[in-house]
């Protein structure tokens, strides 16, 4: 078990890569909590272009959420099961909500002979 | 999820990009109402000048070459340098060098019509008059 | 594959795939303006690519990350962003310069009118991305533009003065030049080197390291591509200089065109010689074509962490998929309003040298990192080399622009 880990270094803008191995986006922002005793704990990631966009500047982030209508996705920490060079889930990331954006165009291919 | 930014400092950004855009498009509106010198003219003779260059080198081999290539090439050719010469007449110069743009005109319209015409010797004539023409004019306008 | 075929393989894909438009056109002028005195920029900018695509490829092999995760990870969000946004314009530029150089060189070998051509292409390359294999792809194409040589063969035929090759190695202004020829000659300078580094090349690479599976096992086999392939593909770039200087020089012509840099092989050799330099042309382009798609599509995903890449099927990568057809989509539409391709190209080898900083600092940075990398991370001459490059890279693309305003797009 690791003693500490640097949010900021290892976890912000990483891949996520859910239990099949597919990509499920990045860490755009983290979301805290107040754990009894005191320190805040790590209770989200967040997944979603309106949480990335919130950390660029305010025109960005205005014009994107004017645009984005999806709402981001929460992942709940208890669902990381590794953090290395990509943040490895233990579920899948349909169970969780995310890739829709990528299993709607999949579907529309799919009738494409050869997809 | 706590806001990181609020829609005044959007709105803020947004009034620093649109002056600066709008500075910008003023500038870049001066530059173009500005008569422009030699130099601007002395590009467009250059790459006439090469257009020309090429032209006489192709009808000279005309009949050692590939016929559907030949065509297609010199169809090619023919469309730049008639780019080139609406480059050269929206040019919008200085008093001093216009009568260089006319020149410069009626050159790129005889090697346009020599490329783009029959492959005889009048047009093969033709280019390379031309082509020492516009040499000669390109070497006027580099002083 | 046994080793030894995949590396020589390799080697070959690089050379074939080295050359595209805005270099061929970049390098012939540059030899027909300057003669042989801008040869150092084609070795510089071959260094520099080397060195660059090394690192990248032994960061996929080892990390398996692709370029952009590196930047996103490594530069902060919004530096980021801008770049994906700068190489993503880049890219699809330089993809729709390709699209419309293939266009015209379908038109040299059929005739065909040239608005159509362009459809055809645009059909052509959604079809080979679709259903063929990202090897088979990397193979026909980079194996293809290996007719490319046939400029090699043409130089030597005409007779290269190799006197004027070695001092044309030595970085030198051309002397008794006015302010404005020496204007000219370092926006040359800076042109050729970018379009020898375009940044595609890095992101194609590194994503393909990754689409290959490679593994820390293929680093010996990453630099021998790199190095030998890179090199030879060079050798190409020096006998366009060399027709430069010795073909198009002495009649006064300045190649702006595909067709015109066939001529010579076709003066030289005949019918053998164009249908060469023209089916090479083609596949060198339409190799760029598919790489600067491909790479947009790379970039966007890895950003934004979609799943991505050829070695899964359009349907487990929806929208990476989707990203692609809407690049060459894009790319068609900009060469249908009729606007030579030759100019596009010349603007995206300009923006992307500014780009260029952006994308090789990550890189660089997460090469040298023994953190990060262990003990595949850059030794001493590697790390001396990349900074003294992000130094030239910097400086040319601080000049970039005011060169290009100074010489009215180069023409002096």
């Amino acid at each position: 078990m690791r003693k500490s880990l640097d949010l900021g270094r290892e976890v912000l803008d990483h891949e996520i890569v859910d239990v099949d191995g597919v990509s499920c986006g990045m860490v755009d922002d983290l979301e805290f909590e107040d754990a009894p005793g005191g320190a805040p704990t790590v209770a989200n990631l967040i997944v979603g272009p309106i949480a990335w966009s919130a950390r660029t500047p305010a025109l960005a982030a205005w014009l994107v959420r004017r645009v984005v209508r999806t709402p981001v996705v929460r992942v709940p920490w208890s669902a990381v099961a590794h953090v290395g060079e990509t943040i490895q889930l233990r579920v899948t990331a349909q169970s969780l909500g995310l890739g829709k954006a990528d299993r709607r165009v999949e579907r529309w291919l799919s009738r494409i002979p050869g997809a | 999820m706590a806001e990181r930014w609020t829609p005044r400092q959007a709105l803020h950004q947004a009034i620093g990009v649109l002056i600066v855009a709008a500075l910008i498009a003023v500038a870049i509106a001066y530059i173009k109402a500005q008569p422009q010198g030699r130099g601007s003219l002395k590009a467009e003779v250059s790459a006439l000048r090469s257009q020309a260059a090429e032209g006489a080198v192709v009808l000279e081999r005309g009949d050692k070459l590939d016929r559907r290539f030949l065509r297609a090439h010199l169809g090619q050719l023919a469309h730049n340098v008639t780019r080139t010469r609406k480059r050269i007449a929206d040019l919008h110069l200085e008093p001093a060098v216009q009568g260089s743009q006319r020149n410069a005109l009626d050159l790129a319209s005889r090697v346009e019509s020599s490329i783009g015409g029959v492959v005889d010797d009048h047009a093969r004539a033709t280019l390379r008059r031309s082509k020492s023409e516009l040499e000669r004019l390109e070497q006027d306008l580099e002083r | 594959m046994g080793r030894f075929a995949e590396v020589f393989l390799g080697i070959l894909t690089a050379v074939g795939g080295f050359v595209e438009i805005g270099e061929l056109t970049f390098t012939l002028t540059a030899g027909s303006t300057f003669g042989y005195g801008l040869l150092w920029t084609t070795v510089l900018g071959t260094v520099g690519i080397i060195l660059y695509c090394e690192m990248a490829g032994r960061i996929a092999a080892v990390k398996h990350r692709p370029v952009f995760s590196l930047i996103r990870e490594r530069t902060g969000l919004t530096a980021a962003f801008v770049t994906l946004i700068a190489s993503t314009v880049v890219n699809v530029l330089t993809c729709a310069a390709e699209v419309g150089g293939v266009a015209l060189v379908w038109q040299l070998l059929s005739g065909w009118p040239y608005r159509l051509l362009v459809i055809g292409g645009f059909l052509f390359f959604v079809l080979v991305i679709w259903w063929m294999k990202f090897e088979w792809i990397e193979r026909v194409f980079g194996l293809g533009g290996l007719l490319m040589l046939v400029y090699v063969v043409t130089a030597l035929y005409d007779g290269p003065t190799w006197s004027d090759i070695a001092s044309g190695l030595v970085p030198r202004q051309p002397e008794n030049a006015s302010p404005h020829q020496l204007a000219v000659y370092w926006y040359y300078a800076v042109a050729i080197m970018s379009s020898i580094m375009l940044p595609y090349e890095t992101y194609f690479y590194a994503s393909g390291a990754i689409e290959d599976h490679w593994k820390p096992g293929d680093i010996g086999l990453n630099r021998v591509i790199v190095m030998v392939g890179f090199s030879l593909g060079a050798v190409l770039s020096v006998a366009l200089v060399s027709l430069g200087a010795e073909f198009f020089q002495p009649r006064h012509v300045e190649p702006q065109l595909p067709g015109t840099a066939a001529l010579s092989a076709a003066i030289a050799f005949g019918s053998v010689g164009l249908y060469a330099a023209l089916l090479g042309m083609f596949f060198a382009f339409a190799g760029a074509a598919i790489e600067t798609a491909l790479s947009s599509a790379y970039n966007i995903a890895q950003f934004l962490g979609w799943p991505w890449g050829k070695y899964r099927r359009p349907r487990e990568a929806g929208r990476f998929t989707l990203t692609w057809f809407v690049v060459f989509l894009v790319c068609a539409a900009i060469i249908l309003t009729g606007v030579d391709p030759v100019r596009i190209v010349e603007y995206s080898i300009v923006f992307s040298v500014i780009v260029l900083p952006f994308t090789y600092l990550p890189v660089l940075v997460v090469a040298a990192d023994r953190r990060i990398m262990g003990a595949h991370a850059n030794g001493i001459a590697m790390n001396v080399l990349g900074w003294a490059f992000l130094v030239v890279i910097t400086v040319a693309a601080l000049a970039a622009i005011p060169l290009f305003l100074l010489t009215h797009g180069g023409q002096g």
